[in-house]
């Protein structure tokens, strides 16, 4: 490997030096030796039966051959003079291939039999395909609903159903503490589980899960769920925290679903029940019952408004009217793309909640039409400044509705982002530009149009004529489309159906529902790499929105699935202050890592509010009360100050007032999503003006832009860290996203 | 490929596989990473050698007994997985590496003292050098693509690379030989 170059200099190295390279790898990307203890052992185990059978099947060969039952295969010319041990080698291998042979004819005969029995047991036909042709090393292969299908043929509404068999299609949901039960209703446990391969297919090219359409029962949902999790902590090397107790898994479930600790009544109920069944038993208890409506309704009311809403029912604001309207459709177990259609087309129904939600983001669109994102210098912008407001009503729609990558093509070009940007384009047909994002803003001036001029419903007026400025500043004309539409030429599609009938908003609900669970992002927008699961995530959130929607489920319906999996079982993770303040930062990040991985609880999801989780304005205080000890220490503890000793125990710190040294400490070892990381230097880097880069941050971390509190926040904080934008971006990300 | 057990003696001490691969899987991990397989090659190999060791009648004599054993059963994996592939093997070159690793770890070293000892070493690049390193492995970035963050020729972001790697060796080597 020595290499000796022209001129006066040598090295004893060549450019790829293996040992270094593999090692500044490993190092610079943060990679630690996984964890393989699990899978080495079930090989083992598998070994050891395989050599079982071997033994097994050569003995019996043998004694077939020996009472002159078997094929007797005389040996070839070379091996008639052999010894006998030669002989007997010669024998054992002629019994193996007899045996293999055989065993191949059986598995072909009774193998494509036992694949047609896995019918599902809904009794839709649909039949789940476990491929095992995968080679070794491979997890199944478990093929979920065409979001195209659905498109085509809705799935029966919940008023065609009836409420009771809506219900009723919960079926059998998995015992948690079974799990051999949840595998074998669609999902088969891999024998090796692959480092690589996803365990729920998609479509590499546009990010829908291919397939035909397979309506796969609670059990089988709740199983790949627990699986694909399992295999990516197996494949990134996160072990999952231990289960909790019983009585815990109560009062966290109660809490997230119905917002309030259980009653005496409801604990002695399940602590009486059968432990094959009380959970699912007890959640689908509460989701049916009054209180689920009315603790969820204020959740997808944030997420339809995009701000925190609290629901008081004794109220009568138009804000309430419409909290109220959600509790209703919850309540009535009506299915989510049912809602979001009467939300955007103004039936008879859903029109004065649609009223209000149109209003409000038209007046909110309004409000920041003159503010640096709407009019970004650099990006495209509305060529007529009349139509500035629909700018913010395409960019809250197309975020709630999942399309984050749609949005962002308003200022970026697909070559800018490596992940999403190609499946817009490819369906958008669009070659070089940002069109996807105007060609929906199009939509919504035929929109608003029709609705000033009736006032009474809205139908998209197909190939309405709308101009956008592009980078360079020239006029362009655009026509009217919506991201999965678009692909099929049928521009004007009426945005209530493509809202009902495109997969696009269920995995923004999944994702709504996930977050609101376990206060962690099932896929952040950005910042998800490989190592933190990046594809088994995005194939978990394309099943359960395309189950979801094929289903035409409701609310209840998804939060059971969620509720029901393995991550909700896990104990939560101990990161409370006095923690933080004596933890390493290996510690830390490992927690940090755990948490964001689902492989443990968080905090924050029960109980009071916890402790570490802090508003911008508090970190701004604690900045701006800094003292300057605290440098370069191992831990928060030896960097704070002591009270003095009271005389009896250990002296305590003093009150939790974190100096400016020990929040970028806390700041810098809670690192966020690795890219997330990269994209906060960016920013802070670039020639953006603080504003600006605010929306970016926000719209990053949390799906839309900061409201004027929120700014108020933050610029606080930049003037408390001397107006350095990388801190304060870097403070920003982490606060916002809650992960520290 | 050929493997002989530990020879058994008197004083062999009782061990259970768990054990065994919670106590040297990093190790093997680590050596098969430094004598170069990818980090899913070597996620196999690893796996490999620990069903091939305990399959077979295994002792512990000693820790250190143990982990050569456990990283000449991963070495002869890595060298039949490469003829399987038919893909060219130069074995003085693994053997280099091997070598290499030896003096780098010890014999009973699971490696992570050598992963701090880097770290530690990187810390004394110079700023430019570390930028280079962190483009080309933390980034993938390709040559000329450091070359323009740098500021300088292709050429001589090949050399700087080679120069600051060669310095890293030197200074695990020197910090071994301290040690």
């Amino acid at each position: 490997m020595n290499k000796q170059t022209k001129g006066s200099m040598k090295y004893d190295l060549d450019e790829c030096d293996a040992s270094i390279d593999h090692m500044l790898e490993d190092m610079l990307n943060s990679v630690e030796p996984p964890d393989l203890k699990s899978r080495i052992l079930k090989r083992l185990e598998e070994s050891q039966q395989e050599n079982q059978e071997h033994d097994q099947a050569v003995a019996f060969a043998e004694e077939q051959i020996q009472a002159g039952y078997g094929l007797v295969i005389p040996p070839p010319i070379v091996l008639q003079d052999a010894s006998d041990y030669q002989l007997s080698l010669w024998i054992r291998r002629g019994a193996l291939l007899v045996a293999t042979l055989a065993a191949c004819l059986i598995a072909a005969i009774f193998i494509p039999k036992s694949f047609e029995n896995a019918i599902d047991p809904d009794g839709a036909g649909q039949i789940s395909k476990i491929d095992h042709s995968l080679e070794q090393n491979a997890g199944p292969l478990v093929e979920v609903p065409n979001p195209a299908l659905a498109q085509n043929q809705p799935a029966t509404t919940p008023e065609q159903k009836g409420a009771g068999e809506l219900a009723s299609t919960m079926g059998a949901l998995p015992p948690s503490d079974a799990n051999d039960e949840t595998k074998t209703a669609g999902n088969i446990v891999p024998e090796n589980k692959s480092a690589e391969q996803p365990r729920v297919a998609t479509n590499s090219t546009n990010g829908d899960v291919k397939g035909n359409s397979a309506l796969l029962n609670d059990a089988a949902i709740v199983g790949i769920v627990n699986d694909q999790l399992e295999h990516l902590w197996d494949r990134v090397g996160v072990s999952p925290n231990v289960n909790i107790q019983s009585d815990a898994w109560l009062d966290r479930a109660t809490r997230a679903l119905v917002g309030r600790t259980p009653t005496a009544s409801e604990r002695e109920a399940f602590r009486t029940r059968s432990k094959s069944d009380r959970k699912q038993e007890y959640v689908r208890k509460l989701v049916a019952g009054d209180e689920f409506a009315r603790h969820w309704s204020g959740v997808l009311a944030q997420h339809y408004l995009g701000k925190p809403v609290v629901r008081d029912s004794k109220s009568d604001s138009q804000e309430q009217l419409f909290v109220g309207w959600i509790e209703s459709s919850i309540a009535q177990k009506k299915s989510i793309g049912e809602m979001e259609r009467e939300l955007i087309t103004f039936d008879s129904t859903g029109r004065q909640a649609s009223n209000y939600w149109m209003e409000e983001i038209l007046e909110s669109s309004g409000r920041n039409q003159n503010d640096s994102f709407s009019n970004i210098v650099g990006g495209g912008k509305v060529a007529d400044p009349r139509d500035s407001a629909l700018i913010g009503v395409a960019r809250q729609l197309m975020r709630i509705s999942g399309n984050a990558a749609v949005a962002c093509s308003q200022c970026h070009s697909p070559g800018e982002s490596k992940r999403g940007m190609e499946s817009v384009m490819a369906n958008a047909k669009s070659l070089d530009t940002n069109e996807a994002f105007w060609a929906v803003a199009a939509n919504f001036a035929g929109v608003s149009l029709e609705r000033n001029e009736s006032g009474r419903s809205i139908k998209v007026e197909a190939a309405k004529e709308f101009f956008f400025e592009d980078k360079e500043g020239r006029v362009k004309l655009v026509q009217s489309g919506l991201p999965s539409a678009i692909a099929q030429a049928a521009q004007g599609t009426s945005l209530g159906d493509w809202s009902r009938n495109s997969v696009e908003p269920r995995r923004a609900i999944v994702e709504m529902a996930w977050k609101n669970l376990f206060h962690q992002p099932l896929v952040p927008d950005f910042g998800l790499s490989d190592d933190e699961g990046l594809s088994e995530r995005e194939d978990l959130r394309d099943l359960l929105a395309s189950q979801l929607q094929l289903r035409n489920g409701d609310l209840g319906t998804l939060v059971q699935w969620i509720v029901l999996a393995k991550p909700f079982e896990l104990e939560r993770v101990s990161m409370d202050s006095p923690w933080y303040v004596k933890a390493t930062e290996s510690q830390i990040a490992i927690k940090q890592r755990e948490l964001r991985l689902f492989a443990s609880f968080p905090v924050t999801s029960e109980g009071p509010k916890s402790t570490n989780s802090h508003s911008l304005g508090r970190i701004a205080t604690w900045v701006e009360s800094s003292g300057s000890f605290g440098k370069g220490d191992a831990t928060l503890a030896q960097g704070m100050p002591l009270k003095p000793n009271s005389g009896s125990g250990k002296p305590s710190p003093a009150k939790t007032e974190y100096s400016e040294e020990q929040v970028r400490y806390l700041i810098s070892v809670s690192s966020p999503y690795q890219q997330l990381d990269k994209l906060t230097e960016k920013l802070a880097a670039s020639s953006m003006t603080w504003p600006m880069l605010l929306d970016h941050a926000y719209l990053v971390a949390e799906s839309r832009v900061p409201n004027t509190k929120e700014r108020e926040e933050a610029d606080k904080l930049l003037a408390a860290v001397d107006n350095d934008r990388a801190k304060a971006a870097l403070m920003v990300i982490n606060a916002i996203s809650n992960s520290w | 490929m050929n493997v002989e057990p530990l020879p058994t003696s008197n004083s062999e001490t009782t061990w259970d596989a768990s054990a065994l691969v919670a106590d040297h899987q990093a190790g093997v991990w680590r050596y098969l990473r430094a004598i170069g397989c990818d980090a899913t090659l070597a996620d196999d190999i690893t796996q490999e050698t620990f069903v091939a060791v305990i399959r077979r009648p295994f002792v512990q004599v000693s820790p250190s007994a143990t982990v050569s054993y456990l990283r000449r059963v991963a070495y002869h994996l890595l060298v039949s997985y490469r003829r399987r592939q038919k893909k060219m093997l130069v074995t003085s070159e693994l053997e280099q590496l091997d070598s290499q690793w030896m003096r780098w770890a010890g014999a009973d070293g699971d490696g992570g003292d050598v992963v701090d000892a880097l770290a530690e070493c990187f810390g004394r690049l110079t700023k430019r050098a570390q930028l280079s390193l962190r483009l080309r492995f933390s980034e993938n970035a390709s040559r000329d693509h450091i070359a323009a963050e740098l500021g300088i020729t292709e050429h001589g972001a090949k050399n700087l690379m080679q120069r600051a790697k060669l310095q890293l060796k030197q200074c695990l080597d020197g910090k071994i030989n301290r040690e």
